[in-house]
């Protein structure tokens, strides 16, 4: 069995698929393909070892989605409108009192 | 008015269909907030924090004030003696203004409303919980535990640690201290213990995901870590690498 853990706001979804049924693989697919045009990265956990995906294959195990991370220059282009950027860093000093 | 394409991408889903559903469409229109600072001494208190949120129901616009809000407002800013104002990360900013949005939507739509927002509040900082720690190994989950952080090893530097809800850092690897604090982290909300397995996973995928956080990231230089390696470091880390 095949699952796909996507990243989001909820938590994480989760999407099985048995390489035998071809509905529910499709399905995997298509939504894997729309992940990854937003901006998602795709990872292979195997022996908790993760190893980076850029291509589907129903007989893929256990499947982590997480943002991608870009610069901020992709960033304003609006490419990947869900990854991850940098931001104010914990304790970065916004005003000095001298 | 209409949702735009982009609120219907960061309302979630599964809330906003259980708003249209029960309470008929609930669009939040706007959100804004504002807060005063009191410094003191040492840090700055926030006394009084407030958002305004207008909203669009089937009975019309509707507005709702200060007082009538319940939120949570972690401290944003840190008043330091010597008067410099610091930050605390936007990753906590991110969750006040994502959570703000969530408890003026509840409100709107009354005691049903406050339920489904602390089930999918709590609910999303569960699961996210449970997810990352499947995702350690023994020794991560116990500098979790003890530390609040744990560390990843990297190919372009030798050690990070993830810190969740405060981005990572590039530490030293003999020291295990923080030299570069990193902020890193999706626009959208995510929960902290998400961001913080999205982090690792980047990290441990090889030189392109480490050169893809670092250009990515936000660093701040951590004062006072910086330093040349003592001889003895030297040596200890050159054996490592069987350079002797």
């Amino acid at each position: 069995m095949g699952e796909l853990r996507i990243l989001n706001a909820s938590g994480d979804e989760q999407l099985e698929w048995d390489p035998s049924d071809d509905k529910a693989t499709k399905e995997a697919h298509e939504r894997f393909k729309a992940l990854r045009k937003e901006g998602y990265d795709a990872y292979e956990v195997v022996d908790a070892k993760s190893k980076k995906i850029e291509r589907w294959d129903k007989k893929l195990g256990k499947v982590i989605m997480a943002p991608g991370a870009r610069t901020s220059a992709q960033r304003k282009t609006g490419e990947r409108p869900k990854a991850m950027a940098g931001g104010p860093v914990h304790g970065e000093v916004v005003r000095t009192g001298r | 008015m209409k949702l735009t394409e982009q609120d219907e991408r960061d309302w979630p889903l599964r809330l906003r269909a259980a708003y249209e559903s029960d309470h008929g469409k609930i669009h939040v229109v706007e959100a804004m907030w504002a807060c005063f600072d009191l410094p003191t001494l040492n840090y700055i208190l926030l006394p009084s924090s407030w958002g305004n949120f207008m909203a669009r129901s089937p009975s019309g616009l509707g507005r709702i004030g200060s007082g009538s809000l319940r939120v949570w407002r972690p401290l944003m800013y840190e008043w330091q003696h010597n008067g410099d104002l610091r930050r605390l990360g936007s990753q906590t900013e991110l969750a006040w203004r994502f959570g703000t949005m969530l408890a003026g939507i509840a409100l709107i739509a009354g005691d049903e409303g406050e339920k489904h927002f602390r089930e999918y509040w709590e609910g999303a900082q569960k699961r996210a919980e449970m997810l990352l720690r499947e995702h350690l190994t023994p020794q991560q989950l116990l500098d979790l535990e003890v530390r609040g952080h744990f560390f990843v090893r990297g190919e372009i530097n030798k050690l990070y640690a993830i810190d969740p809800g405060n981005g990572f850092a590039i530490c030293d690897h003999l020291t295990q201290e923080p030299t570069v604090s990193c902020c890193l982290h999706p626009e959208q909300w995510l929960p902290h213990d998400d961001v913080a397995l999205a982090t690792k996973l980047l990290l441990e995928s090889g030189k392109s995901g480490e050169e893809e956080a670092l250009s990515a990231c936000r660093s701040y230089p951590v004062k006072g870590k910086q330093r040349e390696a003592t001889e003895d470091e030297f040596v200890a880390a050159a054996l490592e690498i069987d350079m002797y």
